[in-house]
């Protein structure tokens, strides 16, 4: 035999109301659990909208820049005064006059020295007393200079009797 | 919670008697003509304990709740089916109306017991619940004989016990039931034992003699049983 659990009362009522608050309880907890998923739902689809919008600005933003690109800017009024003053700065005037200045060949004097920034030249006149003093001279004055600018002979006038001959040398590139 | 600070009494309701006990204190023992009467008394007695909320086991004699072996009904499907089988034994099984409100075992598939009470007792009984008494239970007081015989002494194959106006006689192999059944009106505790031989030897299957369990109206008992509710007016016999 085994013990008989009885009990006439009917379920309790006690027991009935807590049952229906506990049901309500979940109710209660579903619905919230639903509305957060809705506003969750809505966040996202509000999020995904902002992301393409960015995304379409982003897009429009360079394809402009590509149009840009190619089409060429109109000059400003003041590019050759910039240009010019470009050039006057970079035009190593200093380093002219220190080669000229160390170059010290014997047969060869300067006559005549004139620096042209702007235009990125400088010339310089020589008094050949000795005419293979000339050759030594072009060498020593473009001495490290392997490429930009230096010093080429662009005239020569041989010494007639007791005068001396004449050279011009032009420093550019 | 609303039973903090509750006190919690068993009351017993017969038809020849009405006892309140509170733990191993008799609170009140008292003879009556009725069960109505029991209802009237210990309703009575209870709304007038001063103080604390009480929470109540009402307990119901024999004669006013009976069993009986409920044989297994193939093909019967649904718990109304049977309610309505059992229903149809209730006055040829145990002499009640058949209108008694009925419990039915559902442990065992083969060989259930079911419970036919007096509905207008169990009314009466839950009537009695107000503000001050809350009711916890109504349950024959044999079925709490069987759970504390059950729970001291591991298992028996039989049981009887005898109260105020009955004697009950349950006996079964393993965990099922294959006799139960009420005595009511019954006299003395001899003719209680005679009655609780004479079940035991008339069933078709043999069963151990086991404990009988008997609720005193009187003052006879010296030692209560521990454990059992109204235990302060029970004795066990082996």
């Amino acid at each position: 035999m085994r013990a008989l659990k009885v009990n006439f009362l009917p379920k309790s009522k006690a027991g009935a109301r807590w049952s229906m608050a506990l049901s309500a309880a979940l109710l209660c907890v579903a619905a919230q659990q639903a509305w957060l998923s809705v506003e969750a739902y809505k966040k996202l689809k509000a999020l995904e909208a902002e992301v393409a919008r960015q995304t379409e600005e982003r897009e429009a933003a360079a394809a402009a820049d590509r149009i840009r690109s190619q089409t060429p800017a109109a000059e400003p009024p003041y590019a050759k005064d910039a240009a010019a003053i470009a050039r006057i700065a970079s035009f190593d005037t200093a380093g002219i006059f220190a080669a000229i200045e160390a170059t010290q060949v014997r047969g060869v004097r300067v006559t005549q020295l004139e620096i042209l920034p702007a235009e990125s030249v400088a010339r310089v006149e020589l008094e050949i007393l000795e005419p293979k003093a000339l050759t030594e001279y072009l060498e020593v004055i473009n001495v490290g200079v392997d490429t930009g600018p230096r010093w080429h002979l662009v005239r020569t006038r041989a010494g007639l009797g007791a005068n001396p001959g004449s050279a011009e040398l032009v420093y550019r590139k | 919670m609303w039973w903090v600070g509750s006190r919690t009494l068993d009351w017993y309701v017969g038809t020849r008697a009405t006892i309140v006990c509170e733990g191993s204190s008799v609170l009140l023992r008292e003879a009556v003509d009725d069960w109505q009467s029991a209802v009237r008394v210990g309703a009575e007695f209870m709304s007038q304990i001063d103080g604390k909320r009480l929470r109540v086991r009402a307990w119901l004699s024999g004669g006013l709740s009976r069993p009986f072996v409920l044989p297994a009904a193939h093909g019967v499907r649904s718990e109304s089916e049977v309610q309505r089988i059992a229903g149809s034994l209730v006055a040829a099984r145990t002499g009640l109306a058949a209108d008694s409100q009925i419990w039915i075992d559902g442990g065992s598939k083969d060989r259930s017991v079911a419970i036919a009470a007096d509905r207008a007792a169990i009314q009466s009984v839950m009537a009695v619940a107000s503000k001050k008494i809350g009711l916890k239970s109504v349950a024959p007081w044999w079925s709490e004989a069987l759970r504390h015989v059950l729970a001291t002494e591991g298992s028996t194959e039989s049981i009887a016990v005898q109260d105020c106006d009955s004697l009950t006689v349950l006996a079964g192999k393993s965990a099922g039931f294959e006799l139960a059944t009420t005595y009511s009106p019954i006299g003395n505790l001899e003719a209680a034992g005679s009655a609780y031989a004479r079940a035991l030897l008339s069933s078709d299957a043999e069963f151990a003699d086991g404990p009988m369990v008997w609720l005193h109206m009187g003052n006879e008992v010296q030692t209560s049983v521990a454990g059992l509710a109204l235990g302060a007016c029970a004795e066990v016999l082996q």
